[in-house]
């Protein structure tokens, strides 16, 4: 199975999440706003610009006040264990200065709009 | 559930990661596997899964439903079985920064750890920047 696909389950939580999110009332910016994120993150977590992790959607469905067991309820009611799209090895260290200035950075721009 | 503030928000979600952790640990010898096994499965390398659940690196979602997959352990189950399992609580202070351990490879040469650890890594340099905590350069 592809990343990206439909049944990508990791795409399957994006999902719901984005419409948890509205259907609580909420609007992403005001979510950003209550966890001090920078303007448009959640977009990027919810297209898939960013690592999803786990502290995310904990963090969200916790300003929102959605149960996190609810919402995975919901997620897959059945029981199903989803088939998980490759999962990438960890990376490797980056190779040279390069390499290792271009990660840096990276890291400090999703720092700074806010993780 | 009642909507929360960043701070409240911010340990409720560790807390949660935290837990989620704790069980997949306790779930991998349940399902009758070694940590190393589903490693091996899943091709990483050895140490990367301790290392996700001792809250080393962050639990990514992709990583979470893979390592489900190989358990056979359903998202439903296994959230059910999380709240079943004790109540959560929040976080009493932050995590112990990685940044003082990192010290040595700050000074000492090159970077010699992986990926995972150098974000870690950065992002407790420039969070301790932006709070005060460390003096820059």
């Amino acid at each position: 199975m592809n990343r990206g696909s439909k049944d990508d389950p990791v795409d399957r939580v994006r999902a719901l999440l984005k419409r948890t999110i509205a259907g609580a009332g909420f609007s992403q910016k005001e979510v950003e706003r209550r966890l001090a994120w920078g303007d448009g993150y959640i977009s990027q977590i919810l297209r898939g610009k960013v690592v999803f992790k786990l502290k995310h959607c904990f963090a969200i469905l916790a300003v929102i006040g959605v149960r996190s067991e609810d919402f995975f309820a919901e997620l897959y009611p059945t029981g199903e264990i989803p088939a998980a799209p490759a999962a990438a090895p960890p990376d490797a260290a980056p190779q040279g200065e390069a390499g290792l200035r271009e990660h840096v950075e990276a890291i400090v721009r999703e720092v700074l709009a806010g993780r | 559930m009642s909507a929360k503030d960043n701070r409240e928000a911010r340990a409720t979600a560790a807390a949660e990661v935290s837990a989620v952790a704790d069980l997949l640990r306790r779930k991998v010898p349940g399902c009758g596997l070694s940590q190393k096994e589903v490693e091996r499965r899943l091709g990483w390398g050895e140490g990367y899964l301790s290392q996700v659940l001792t809250g080393k690196v962050d639990l990514k979602f992709h990583h979470f439903f893979a390592v489900l997959e190989v358990l056979r352990v359903s998202p439903r189950d296994f959230f059910a079985e999380l709240r079943g399992a004790a109540a959560l609580k929040p976080v009493a202070g932050p995590a112990p920064s990685r940044a003082a351990e990192a010290v040595g490879h700050e000074l000492g040469g090159p970077w010699q750890g992986s990926r995972e650890e150098l974000r870690a890594f950065v992002v407790d340099v420039v969070q301790e920047l932006f709070s005060g905590k460390r003096k820059s350069a």
